[in-house]
């Protein structure tokens, strides 16, 4: 209940921010109209571009403000919304395009006055930003330099925009309305100096060192980090956080990562993280002794936001067990009793990460583990694991959950057909959709 | 779950932006917008302009400039374009310079036009001078069809007024706020009474409304009546040159202008014929001086009516260079003539009624319509001028039945004997130098009321109102004795003719109050001492052989 209300607060506190430029538009003395379509594109033109404002507000990664929902999500919301905003903003131009051409002017910016021309070039650059986000591995870009690209990329356009409504000024020519606007612009550049100057200092001041490089199977490696005169932070098993590693803090160069240690040990923090792109291929070389920062813990994938469940359901694909291993490794030392299920797909035998360990942890705690591999060794019988050869499969779910799976709340980490298949499996065995947690990545 | 929550939100939020815009566009618009009518993406057709004279092509070539320096970008025709700034219809609203003025966002309009907009206009001062004259033209051809055929403005060409010319020379002398640091208040007037300037801020002399510059005379610009450099940017090279503006009045004005010569306006005869009867030929010469910076300074030219202060009070534009053609009275006629026809017709003596006639709305020119311009003939003072005013001109002549006072007895009464209030009456002016300066030293002035008679030759009455004149024998004693020889054949109390008129007066109400009232008749006691003794031949005793108490 409690999360429903604080949910609901920052939806209104959302809707109030992106609506309010617009409400402002009716305030005081309000000049004449121009007609429907022409009004009706100056309002995309400000609602487009109050949204695009809010978004550097979404992905500044508030702690309070994301925790109702989960940082994952917002980061999904602030991607549907910036395809919405940049709609918005395009129709706003599409619509005096079609309907009155001449006002548009001279194109050629030696001609046209400045602020047409930062219009332009602010409608251009916004959709190079959306197409560098949206199709961001086909046009392969590196996630570093996107990220950069990103930033720059929103900032400008932003500014150039704002110099377009500036330049025009025909609603906001009023005091209230320009202090307005101005107000908003400073608290956008505001956060952005919050975000790339005073968070970045206050992770400086913080730093953790590498006390572990560990091997695992699968081209993994864990990374364990204590910290540096302070207490270090405290997670709920399953979050993440991100982690800058070899760089400052002020380089925008961190990557997300679960915790896979146990969230009750607060002096070492591990990452378990597999060779995938181009930041986790360096992992391996990390020294002992090198220097570490973290900005976190994020995410509502826990345990920990159940605690009444009656009993878990994991589902993990190969390093997806990491934030899987985290919350069974807190589960045994505080002892749980309740009943576990942990499906975990792997390719090979070999490579299943934390293989040892699971077996272990099947003595602490009361867990079903089933392996399920994509190609298991032939004439392969070992006596105490329980595996499954293929994909996981609704039907496969079928035959290794318990009859009463709609009690347990589910936990999926993996590739996307994976959890996709998962999902589909659970909604046929009954599943609410409210019970079915999972951790959206990859998103660009 | 929560994918599908975030979903919900974000469309959630597009569709409250989407009603919240179109909300704001629908109440922006309240009524259907209606396209104003004429102008048009096409040149209007000949016909429809057979009215104004501009040539089709002309209209077609500015149509052309319209549309490459991309107009529409914040102004609209007939629906296209920025609809923000409508353009249907300015030929009829907008003057030809003013129009110009808009297009290149003349400094007049700095103050005028929001500043973005002239921020912007200003890059139309590079047009050529084909470009501009020709989209002035489809400007003043955008005129509502239905509009009542106006009268062609005639296109300023740039040679008469450079682009900008007033507007450099109006950057200082629009700008109220400049102006009042940089005028220097005229020196005050001698304060012998005879003339005086009305107060007010000593800016105004030389403010110049901008509006000026949509007036006929301000369609001239600036240096094309006073010379001078418009271009310059600092005021001692922009007044370089500059010349007398009422030179130029002759070019469009030559038949007033050439009649006024004659107008006693301009030669000051009567003052002239007034001295020189008593000083003689010789000695008026020896009183250049005097003449000079006394008597001449009253001069009056086409300015002093009709744009300025008179220049005897220090001139200065009476309202932002607006000309009056009917000068207004206050600020022209009555700053010269103040201290008595005045002062006088106003009513601005304590005690004393206005004139009749100025409670009737009647304007000093109202009368005195045909003496004022001059024509051709030269007199030697007003009372000889043809066609001067007259009451009878209006008012029946004597006798009149409407009552027994205007009977034939009283035919030789002058009309104000009866009907005026007691005047201003000014004694004994001195002159003298003072630093090298002339200086004149007004005398003692007194209201009075004194019966008399005639003075002037071919008066039409024998008894009249005297007025003192401040002429003293020893009045130009500064620059020689005996300077006016002639003093005592000339009396100093001179027939005139009060403008403080009123039906009733205190020596109208019955016979007794004039002719019981010796006080009233000029007597020997009224003389001062030294006085002319010519003044002994005005003074006549009231009529005695009345009835007692008699009654009109």
């Amino acid at each position: 209940m409690k999360i429903i209300l604080s949910a609901t607060f920052w939806i209104s506190i959302y809707l109030a921010l992106v609506l309010a430029p617009l409400a402002v538009l009716k305030l005081g003395e309000v000049p004449p109209g121009s007609g429907f379509w022409w009004d009706f594109s100056m309002a995309m033109g400000f609602a487009g571009m109050a949204m695009m404002g809010v978004q550097f507000l979404l992905t500044a990664r508030f702690k309070r403000a994301s925790s109702p929902f989960g940082i994952d999500i917002i980061y999904l919301f602030h991607r549907y919304l910036a395809v919405m905003a940049f709609a918005f903003i395009f129709l706003h131009f599409l619509i005096i395009r079609l309907d009155n051409v001449d006002a548009l002017g001279a194109i050629n910016p030696l001609h046209a006055p400045w602020y047409m021309t930062t219009g332009r070039i602010a409608l251009l650059l916004f959709a190079i930003l959306i197409t560098t986000s949206l199709w961001r591995k086909k046009l392969r870009i590196h996630y570093d330099e996107w990220r950069m690209l990103h930033i720059a990329l929103a900032v400008a356009a932003f500014l150039l925009a704002l110099g377009h409504i500036e330049g025009v000024g025909y609603y906001i020519d009023a005091p209230a309305k320009r202090w307005l606007w101005s107000g908003y612009t400073l608290f956008w550049l505001l956060l952005i100096v919050y975000l790339r100057l005073i968070k970045p200092w206050r992770m400086s001041s913080r730093p953790y060192r590498v006390t572990e490089v560990r091997q695992e199977r699968g081209d993994s490696w864990t990374l364990a980090l204590a910290p540096q005169g302070h207490q270090g932070l405290s997670f709920k098993p399953g979050q993440f956080a991100w982690l800058t590693l070899r760089e400052s803090p002020w380089q925008v160069k961190e990557h997300p990562f679960s915790f896979s240690s146990n969230a009750t040990d607060h002096d070492g923090l591990e990452f378990t993280i597999k060779e995938l792109g181009d930041f986790t291929r360096t992992i391996k070389d990390t020294q002992v002794g090198e220097i570490a920062y973290l900005d976190g813990p994020y995410g509502v994938f826990s345990i920990d936001q159940y605690p009444d469940a009656s009993g878990f359901i994991f589902i993990a694909g190969g390093v997806g067990a990491a934030p899987i291993i985290s919350m069974l490794r807190t589960l045994a030392e505080r002892q749980d009793a309740r009943p576990l299920w942990f499906i975990y797909a792997n390719n090979e035998w070999d490579n299943v990460i934390f293989r040892e360990e699971l077996e272990t942890l099947k003595q602490r705690l009361n867990l079903h583990l089933v392996h399920v591999l994509k190609e298991p060794p032939t004439d392969w019988q070992p006596d105490d694991v329980q595996y499954e050869s293929g994909f996981i499969t609704p039907a496969l779910l079928k035959k290794v959950l318990p009859g009463e799976t709609r009690k347990y709340e589910c936990f999926l980490c993996g590739p996307k057909p994976m959890s996709d298949a998962a999902q589909q499996g659970l909604h046929a065995l009954r599943v609410p959709m409210d019970q079915i947690h999972f951790e959206l990545f990859d998103m660009v | 779950m929560r994918e599908q929550w975030a979903r919900r939100i974000a469309l959630l939020t597009g569709q409250l932006v989407l009603l919240m815009a179109v909300l704001f566009a629908v109440m922006q618009n309240p009524i259907e917008p209606t396209t104003a009518t004429g102008g048009g993406e096409q040149p209007p057709a000949a016909e429809a302009l057979e009215h104004i004279d501009l040539d089709p092509k002309d209209i077609e070539a500015g149509f052309q400039v319209y549309q490459r320096k991309t107009c529409a970008r914040c102004h609209s025709i007939a629906g296209k374009g920025n609809p923000r700034n409508p353009l249907d219809g300015v030929g009829a609203r907008r003057h030809a310079q003013a129009l110009r003025d808009w297009i290149i966002g003349a400094d007049v309009l700095q103050t005028v036009m929001p500043a973005r907009a002239f921020n912007i206009k200003q890059a139309y001062r590079e047009l050529s001078d084909d470009e501009l004259d020709t989209l002035l033209i489809y400007m003043q051809s955008l005129r509502p069809a239905t509009s009542r055929p106006i009268q062609a403005e005639p296109v300023v060409k740039p040679a008469v007024v450079a682009a900008g010319e007033g507007g450099n020379c109006l950057t200082c002398h629009s700008n109220a706020g400049h102006m009042m640091q940089v005028v220097i208040p005229p020196a005050a007037p001698p304060e012998d009474g005879c003339a005086a300037a009305p107060s007010r801020p000593a800016f105004l002399n030389a403010f110049v409304n901008k509006e000026f510059t949509a007036t006929v005379h301000g369609e001239i610009g600036c240096t094309g009546c006073h010379g001078g450099d418009a271009s310059a940017e600092e005021k001692k090279t922009a007044h370089t040159g500059m010349k007398v503006a009422e030179a130029g009045c002759a070019d469009c004005h030559s038949e007033i202008v050439e009649l006024h010569d004659s107008s006693l306006h301009n030669t000051m005869n009567g003052m002239a014929h007034a001295l020189k009867l008593r000083s003689g030929e010789d000695n008026y010469h020896k009183l250049g001086t005097v003449w000079n910076n006394d008597c001449a300074s009253c001069h009056a030219g086409c300015s002093d009516c009709h744009l300025t202060l008179p220049t005897a009070v220090g001139g200065g534009l009476i309202k932002g260079h607006a000309f009056f053609k009917r000068p207004p009275m206050k600020d022209t006629c009555a700053v010269c003539h103040g201290s008595r026809a005045g002062a006088e017709y106003l009513g601005q003596w304590q005690g004393y009624e206005a004139d009749v006639h100025y409670e009737a709305s009647m304007h000093c020119v109202d009368c005195h319509n045909n003496d004022l311009h001059g024509d051709g003939q030269t007199y030697t003072n007003r009372w000889q001028v043809s066609g001067r005013p007259q009451c009878t001109d209006c008012h029946a002549a004597l006798p009149n039945k409407t009552t027994k006072a205007h009977d034939i007895k009283h035919q030789d009464v002058s009309c104000q004997v009866c009907h005026a209030q007691p005047y201003q009456n000014c004694f004994s002016c001195h002159t003298s130098m003072k630093e090298g300066e002339y200086q004149r030293r007004a005398g003692h002035k007194r209201l009075g009321f004194k019966i008399g008679r005639n003075t002037v030759p071919g008066y039409p009455y024998s008894i009249v109102t005297l007025r003192n004149n401040p002429v003293a024998r020893n009045s130009f004693d500064h620059f020689g004795e005996k300077l006016l020889p002639h003093f005592d054949d000339y009396p100093t109390w001179k027939t005139t003719a009060p403008h403080n008129i009123r039906r009733v007066t205190k020596q109208n109400r019955s016979c007794d109050s004039c002719h019981g009232q010796e006080k009233l008749f000029l007597q020997e006691s009224d003389l001062e001492p030294q006085s002319s003794d010519a003044n002994q031949d005005i003074i006549t005793p009231p009529a005695r052989n009345l009835e007692q108490g008699a009654q009109y």
